[in-house]
């Protein structure tokens, strides 16, 4: 990728490095995040935040190019922050402030013309139109969420970026969320780029996913992609007796792994066709009914297991 | 998308003095700004009902003054990066000299229309008319004072990033200076104050008795009261200024 960014994607980073002292955050980062709901998956110190910095114009990389909108990170931070919503990790807000007041105060820097109007709608797609009123302090930590979601998305962003927007925050408050998130894409089309490590969450809105590790890619892509992707190597194993059949699997050399999951044999193949030929046969061999044989879907973990976790 | 905003600067303004008259600590700030006030009232020399006695308070309400504006510029500049209200400002389309601007601009105004109108309170006290120059110019001593010390908070906040550390060594750092040097020298507040004010009430009120400083002011001692606050605040703002608008990275 050279100087001129491409706008088929919201946003590009090319191999961004950021170091803070002689501490690497950004290790020649690239990534490409098209429209829709993507998820920024990485475990914590793995550069997720510092990524957003940079994107935001927080942050100046040390080497490499950062784009949102086809316009520079740092350059045009301005510019890119009039389409942009953000919803940070921590609930930075005036505790004093209602949330009408403090949203009030949001929309008009982002000249909203009929602000009442705007934030009562807003108000009322997260839930807080009980609570416009109250000092923010006496929110609960999901009413702080809904609330940053509120503000994140005030100014009618192309993109709402939300970092670790379920944290602390219990079960329902988190399915509420997400759920608020997806009606939100889907009424106003707005894109957004979710941060986070709790990858259930991601598995239930998201349709492209990054995986970051030790400030890399590790991976990207659209998730049918990626599941399609992780779960050819994975095969699922329905017999009558595991344990019997899983000492057999263990000698074959087109295995890589074999875990037993709910009475369910796992294995991760390194060869697809000579395991599939073996399988009937020692199921024969040994006399055991094969009640089941097919490929696994992988699910979010299991492809975050198989690209992070492979490399620790 | 929406156009950029052309009040935003005016809005930020708003919104920081909004901020600030909702902190907890506000009415003691105002208490304090009385009772910097009111204190001359236990001098034992009692009031001469005059301009003289605008001058009796002053060491008081300086060391009050310093340590308010220390702290309130520490809570909203240093405080800002703990609390993570500056990554959040800096994520909305205002530009960061906005920001800056309208912090400093807010704080002074609500540090100076506190002091001011407790400072005020002087002329009701004294029976001292309104029409006095000289509370005019203790105004302007306490003005100068504010930028001085805004100045040295803001920069230290710029340093330390950490509200309490910048509240500490901010007021160590003028303390420290008041004490270092003397009486009338232009680098303690009552040393400037007193050149000013010595320096004015020699013109406005030539045949007085009353004397605040202990010697006739020099012209040079004048201009150097008021030059040494002013070009401190203007190199000091102006460095952080270029700082927090080019480099200042926020993580």
């Amino acid at each position: 990728m050279g100087g001129a960014l491409t706008e088929e994607f919201v946003v590009e980073t090319f191999n961004l490095v950021k170091t803070f002292g002689k501490i690497p955050a950004l290790n020649e980062l690239t990534m490409q995040i098209p429209k829709g709901i993507s998820g920024f998956v990485g475990k914590n110190g793995s550069g997720k935040t510092t990524t957003i910095g940079v994107l935001l114009g927080l942050i100046k990389a040390n080497k490499g190019q950062a784009s949102m909108f086809g316009l520079d990170c740092w350059k045009n931070s301005f510019e890119i922050r009039q389409k942009l919503g953000v919803m940070h990790e921590t609930n930075a807000y005036p505790g004093s402030f209602s949330a009408r007041r403090f949203l009030t105060h949001v929309a008009k820097l982002y000249s909203i013309t009929q602000i009442d109007q705007t934030i009562d709608e807003l108000l009322n797609d997260v839930d807080l139109t009980h609570a416009q009123d109250k000092p923010i302090k006496t929110f609960s930590a999901g009413m702080f969420k809904r609330l940053g979601l509120a503000q994140a998305l005030l100014g009618n962003p192309e993109l709402a970026i939300l970092d670790e927007p379920t944290a602390n925050i219990d079960p329902l408050g988190r399915i509420t969320l997400l759920q608020k998130i997806k009606e939100m894409h889907a009424k106003k089309g707005t894109s957004f780029l979710i941060s986070t490590h709790i990858l259930s969450d991601l598995e239930k809105i998201c349709n492209y996913l990054i995986i970051i590790d030790q400030g890399k890619t590790v991976d990207q892509g659209y998730m049918s992609n990626l599941t399609e992707k992780y779960s050819a190597k994975i095969y699922k194993i329905e017999v009558s007796n595991p344990q019997q059949f899983i000492t057999a699997l263990q000698k074959l050399t087109a295995i890589d792994k074999v875990w037993i999951d709910n009475g369910k044999i796992f294995c991760k193949v390194n060869d697809p066709e000579v395991f599939c030929s073996e399988i009937p046969k020692i199921a024969s061999e040994l006399k055991l009914q094969l009640k089941g044989f097919q490929q696994s879907l992988g699910s979010l973990e299991e492809i975050y297991t198989q690209t992070v976790g492979e490399k620790r | 998308m929406n156009k950029p905003a052309p009040k935003t600067f005016f809005r930020l303004v708003l919104w920081e003095i909004e901020n600030c008259l909702n902190l907890p600590v506000l009415s003691l700030i105002v208490a304090s700004a009385i009772l910097a006030v009111l204190v001359q009232s236990t001098s034992i020399t009692g009031f001469t009902h005059n301009y003289g006695d605008l001058s009796t308070g002053a060491r008081t309400i300086f060391l009050i003054l310093t340590f308010v504006t220390c702290t309130l510029f520490s809570h909203s500049f240093a405080g800002s990066f703990g609390r993570g209200d500056l990554k959040r400002m800096l994520s909305y389309p205002v530009k960061r000299w906005q920001i800056f601007i309208s912090k400093v601009f807010a704080l002074n105004l609500i540090i100076f229309g506190i002091y001011a109108s407790a400072y005020a309170m002087n002329l009701y006290i004294n029976a001292i008319s309104l029409l006095e120059p000289m509370f005019y110019v203790s105004l302007f001593t306490i003005f100068l004072q504010l930028l001085f010390v805004c100045a040295i908070s803001v920069g230290v906040s710029m340093i330390a990033k950490s509200e309490l550390i910048s509240i500490v060594v901010s007021f160590l750092l003028i303390f420290g200076l008041d004490n270092a040097f003397n009486f009338d020298a232009i680098f303690t507040s009552m040393g400037r104050f007193s050149n000013i004010f010595g320096y004015f009430a020699q013109i406005t009120h030539p045949g007085s008795l009353i004397r605040v400083s202990p010697v006739p002011v020099t012209f040079e001692q004048f201009t150097g009261s008021i030059v040494f606050p002013l070009l401190t605040a203007v190199v000091v703002l102006g460095l952080v200024f270029v700082y927090f608008t080019r480099k200042m990275e926020v993580d």
